[in-house]
């Protein structure tokens, strides 16, 4: 049996999503009309599709509402929420298949959510939306494949959209962008391979398309990708029918790809980007969390990275170990930091980061329970993180460990 | 030792240590005093050691400027000798804090431009015009202490020693200025239990919260502070420059 590892985080509640625990990369906080707090929770694959959890006490959460997924050869893996709508990404396991894309939720009464809209992104070269953005309630950013694009590679399918969803019931593509190279027909050359794999393989790495599009209320011409094995970019979306590239930053090669989420701390003209650990047992070690001097967004220069706990402890306990999701800093009932940084590392757990000095980030706070019953792996695998206003912890486990509630003591 | 002299709760002899400008680790800072404890110069570039034989901050008090020989011999008048002030302030401010350089820019405009302001008043003031002119007085106003970690006493915490942090600190009147910028920030318990405690506790100190949309585009907050901040000549009889030559 292994022990929790801890420092200045304290589990205070946990809850096992009715046995199933399998957390995807979706967190998202509701205050509903009555007061109650309610965290939608996208489930990391079929059969279910998303749950939401009344954490007013997050001493006693308590599993409010879990549905079930269309079929079981997809998955909703992302999930948002401003106000009371919540938006959920639809993505296929086969191309073509559907339901590929968005749906829009009405949230007002918790237990019972009712379907607004949806938005098809299926296609013959669509797997659908991997993940989405909704923090303004006017726009979605999502990765995802689109009825007429077809990639030159069938992994770089997922390309950046903007979705206008002023009017909910009827979403409308407002903006679309690609790497450049990667589409079919594009005049500029495709992009070299970083590692290739084979080609029937949709999920995983050797890919060119987007996960992460972090867009702010306060920066609203400035969307910021993580683009995979592309690195990270920032775009200019002033005009969002038009996206321009502003910059571009990549570690890969001979970093091994896969940038997850790029993460702007505007007062501080730094950037926090990730490269998500994809293969277990450190096969695609090392997998960093870079922070990047932005002051010139032109000139993005990386200047240190957030040190992880030795490889030799953790590389080789099981499943995936390094860097995933962060808490991001959305509005909201959200904690907001520009110093103090969350993330989670899959078996590394949650770790907390302050980055006062951004040349020495300092891990200053970190979780690590043992691994979960019936996990495919033995270690815990920390997938998603989301940190309220009260700077509660919300964590999530990949396969069964459902969710952990932390506090800080920072 | 250092904690004597830096008790703000001292009945004898109460003084404030402020360690400011490009600090990760202000233990390391008092460390370094601590071996020195018995020569300390009450202002320097990095720290400043505030008791009642200290009564306020000016650009013209000694020791937070260094000018070297070559830099003195480049300057032609008093306008380049403040940009140099500029220069040299601006480096002790972490060039990955957005909101104190604003502030600190905002600041630094707004004391200048009070030169041009009250020029009359300024030429008339004093001795009168004809050894100094207005901007001369810009020497006078108050000295910002950017970053600054103030000190607490041992009764809070002294394994290690704690300090409570503020934006930019004023020392004006026998009296701390903390200045705060305030955003949107979640507070960080540890951080916000020695602030709490250090306005709590602190005999001589005014808070002065500033929302961040109020020092955007290098504007600065005039009506947070007294009167007597923006004329900062009135009480003197002459202006006087920083770091005056060591002969």
């Amino acid at each position: 049996m292994q022990e929790t590892l801890s420092k200045n985080l304290t589990l205070i509640g946990q809850n096992d999503l009715a046995g199933f625990g399998g957390v995807g990369e979706g967190m998202a906080l509701q205050v509903a009309s009555d007061g109650r707090r309610i965290l939608w929770i996208a489930h990391e694959g079929p059969p279910k599709n998303f749950c939401g959890v009344d954490v007013t006490d997050p001493k006693n959460s308590r599993l409010i509402y879990q549905t079930e997924l269309p079929h079981q050869n997809m998955r909703s893996n992302s999930l948002e929420v401003t106000g009371d709508i919540l938006a959920v990404a639809y993505q296929v396991y086969e191309l073509g298949l559907e339901p590929a894309g968005i749906e829009l939720f009405d949230i007002r009464d918790p237990e019972n959510p009712k379907s607004i809209s949806t938005y098809s992104t299926a296609g013959p070269h669509s797997r659908g939306v991997h993940c989405l953005w909704f923090v303004d309630g006017e726009y979605i950013h999502m990765a995802s494949g689109a009825p007429d694009f077809t990639p030159r590679h069938p992994r770089d399918d997922q390309i950046y959209q903007i979705i206008d969803v002023r009017n909910p019931s009827k979403p409308e593509e407002a903006g679309r962008w690609w790497y450049p190279g990667t589409r079919e027909g594009d005049d500029e050359a495709p992009p070299e391979r970083i590692i290739p794999e084979p080609l029937d393989r949709l999920r995983g790495g050797d890919a060119f398309r987007l996960h992460n599009a972090n867009i702010y209320p306060s920066h609203p011409d400035r969307a910021y990708l993580g683009y995979i094995d592309g690195g990270a970019f920032i775009l200019d979306i002033s005009e969002k029918s038009k996206p321009k590239v502003v910059s571009h930053w990549s570690p890969h090669n001979p970093y091994p790809g896969f940038t997850h989420t790029v993460m702007p701390l505007f007062d501080r003209g730094l950037l926090v980007v990730t490269d998500e650990c994809v293969k277990d047992d450190s096969e695609d070690w090392p997998k960093l969390t870079w922070v990047l001097d932005a002051r010139n967004e032109q000139n993005l220069v990386p200047i240190s990275t957030l040190p992880l706990p030795p490889v030799e402890e953790f590389g080789h306990k099981g499943g995936r170990f390094g860097s995933h999701n962060l808490h991001e800093n959305r509005p909201g009932p959200s904690f907001f930091s520009e110093e103090i940084i969350v993330g989670a590392f899959f078996n590394a757990g949650i770790r907390v980061y302050n980055l006062k000095n951004p040349y020495q980030p300092d891990c200053i706070a970190y979780f690590v329970p043992p691994g979960p019953k019936n996990s495919r792996v033995p270690t815990i695998q920390m997938n998603e993180v989301y940190v309220d206003e009260n700077a509660i912890i919300y964590a999530g486990d990949r396969w069964t460990g459902g969710l952990y509630i932390l506090e800080m003591d920072i | 030792m250092i904690h004597q002299f830096s008790d703000f709760l001292s009945k004898t002899d109460p003084a404030t240590l402020i360690v400011y400008g490009l600090v990760t680790e202000p233990v390391r800072v008092l460390a370094e005093l601590e071996r020195c404890a018995d020569d300390l110069a009450p202002l320097t570039n990095s720290y400043a050691l505030l008791s009642k034989l200290v009564d306020e901050l000016r650009f013209s008090s000694f020791g937070w400027i260094d000018i070297t020989f070559e830099q003195r011999m480049a300057l032609n008048n008093s306008s380049d000798l403040f940009q140099l002030c500029r220069r040299k302030l601006l480096r002790s401010v972490s060039i990955f804090s957005n909101p104190t350089r604003q502030f600190i820019d905002g600041y630094l405009d707004f004391v200048l431009a009070q030169t041009k302001t009250f020029k009359d008043e300024l030429e008339e003031y004093g001795s009168g015009g004809e050894v100094y002119g207005a901007v001369d007085w810009v020497f006078s106003a108050w000295l910002p202490l950017p970053h600054a970690h103030i000190l607490l006493p041992p009764e809070f915490g002294h394994n290690p020693p704690q300090f409570a942090e503020v934006d930019v600190a004023f020392w004006h009147d026998g009296c701390l200025k903390a200045v705060v910028i305030e955003d949107s920030s979640t507070p960080i318990q540890s951080k916000q239990r020695r602030l709490d405690y250090l306005l709590d506790n602190h005999p001589f100190l005014d808070l002065v919260s500033i929302p961040k949309n109020r020092i955007a585009e290098g504007h600065f907050p005039e009506d947070a502070f007294p009167a007597t901040f923006s004329r900062y000549w009135e009480g003197l009889a002459l202006p006087t420059g920083p770091a005056p030559p060591i002969i």
